[in-house]
C-alpha cells in the first residue's frame, strides 16, 4: 500500500474515532463514566487494516484531540479514561499479535472493551483511595461485554462495507 | 476484488475463543456478585450513631426505627429478613439510594448525619464499649 494512501486512510479512522468520541461525550448517559465506546470501532478497524502501532496511535490522537476539544485534558476523568483506552488498545493488539487465530473481531472488541473497564475502576480506585469501588466490578465486566459486542459488531460489519468499496485495505 | 472472498488475516466468523471470553466475563461477574464469604443468612441488623449502636435488632420481625443525628432523623425499615434506610435528611441521599440491604456484611452508610446501617450474621452483638 502506498505511504500516502496509508497515511489517508489512517487520518479518516483518527477523524472517525474523534467525532464518535465527541458526539458520544455529549449524550446523557446513566452514570458519568458509563459510554459505549463506540469511537473503540475506528481503533478495532485501524488495527486489524494496519496493525498495532497505527491504532495506539489513532487512540492517542482521538484522546489528546478529544480532550482538547471536549475539555478536561488532565483532570482526573481524562487520566482514568486514557489509561483505559491505553490499556484497551494495548490488549487488543497483544490478543491479535499472539493469537491470530483466537478470536474475531467482535472478540477483540470485547477483550478490549474488559480491559478498559477493569483498567478505569483500578485508576479510579487509586484515585479515590477507595478500595470499595471495586464492588462495581461485576456492573463494568457485564456492561464492558454488552458495549465490546457493540462495537466489535460495528467494525465487523464496517470491514465488510469497505470490502465492497474498493477491496480490502487497497 | 468482490467482497466475500477477501481473505484476511483474522477470524470472520466468531471464534470458540470469542465465546470462551465472554463466557468467562460473564461467569466472573456472576461470581463476584453473588458468591463471596457471605453466603449465610444475615440475622441482625445494627445501626450506628456517631459511632455509638443504638438498635441491634433481629431481622425476621418487621419494624420502623427512627434514630436521631446531627442533621435531624433518618428513618431505618426491617422487613423480611432485609434492611433500608429509607429516609434521611441528607443532601446526598446515597444511603436512600443504597436500597434493601439483603446480606451479611452489606452497609449502608449516611455520612452526613453519622448514620451506618450494617447487617450481620450470628448472636446479638450489643457492646458495651466502641474502639475506633
Amino acid at each position: 500500500m502506498r505511504y500516502s494512501h496509508r497515511l489517508t486512510r489512517l487520518a479518516l479512522l483518527t477523524a472517525i474515532a474523534l467525532v464518535l468520541f465527541l458526539v458520544e461525550a455529549s449524550l446523557p448517559r446513566p452514570l458519568p463514566w458509563m459510554r459505549l465506546g463506540l469511537s473503540n470501532a475506528a481503533v478495532l478497524a485501524a488495527l486489524l487494516l494496519f496493525g498495532a502501532g497505527p491504532a495506539v496511535a489513532v487512540s492517542l490522537a482521538k484522546l489528546s484531540l478529544g480532550g482538547l476539544l471536549g475539555g478536561g485534558l488532565a483532570g482526573p476523568a481524562f487520566v482514568i479514561g486514557g489509561s483505559a483506552s491505553l490499556a484497551s488498545v494495548v490488549t487488543m493488539a497483544l490478543l491479535h499479535r499472539l493469537l491470530p487465530r483466537a478470536f474475531s473481531p467482535v472478540g477483540l472488541s470485547v477483550a478490549g472493551a474488559l480491559a478498559h473497564q477493569s483498567t478505569q475502576l483500578t485508576v479510579a480506585a487509586i484515585y479515590l483511595g477507595h478500595i470499595a469501588l471495586f464492588a462495581l466490578l461485576p456492573v463494568f465486566l457485564i456492561s464492558g461485554v454488552l458495549t465490546g459486542l457493540l462495537t466489535g459488531l460495528i467494525t465487523y460489519f464496517a470491514l465488510q462495507r469497505l470490502d465492497k468499496i474498493d477491496g480490502h485495505g487497497a | 476484488m468482490i467482497a466475500g472472498n477477501v481473505s484476511r488475516p483474522w477470524p470472520e466468523a466468531p471464534t470458540i475463543g470469542d465465546v470462551i471470553l465472554i463466557v468467562a466475563a460473564l461467569a466472573a461477574a456472576v461470581m463476584l456478585a453473588f458468591g463471596g464469604t457471605n453466603a449465610a443468612a444475615p440475622q441482625r441488623a445494627l445501626v450506628d450513631v456517631d459511632g455509638q449502636i443504638l438498635h441491634d435488632v433481629a431481622l425476621d420481625g418487621e419494624q420502623t426505627l427512627v434514630v436521631t443525628g446531627p442533621l435531624g432523623t433518618s428513618v431505618i425499615l426491617i422487613r423480611d429478613g432485609q434492611a433500608r434506610i429509607a429516609s434521611a435528611p441528607c443532601s446526598g441521599q446515597f444511603c436512600v439510594a443504597r436500597g434493601w440491604l439483603r446480606k451479611s456484611g452489606d452497609i449502608a452508610a449516611c455520612v452526613p448525619n453519622r448514620t451506618v446501617l450494617r447487617l450481620t450474621g450470628g448472636a446479638p452483638r450489643i457492646l458495651d464499649g466502641v474502639t475506633r
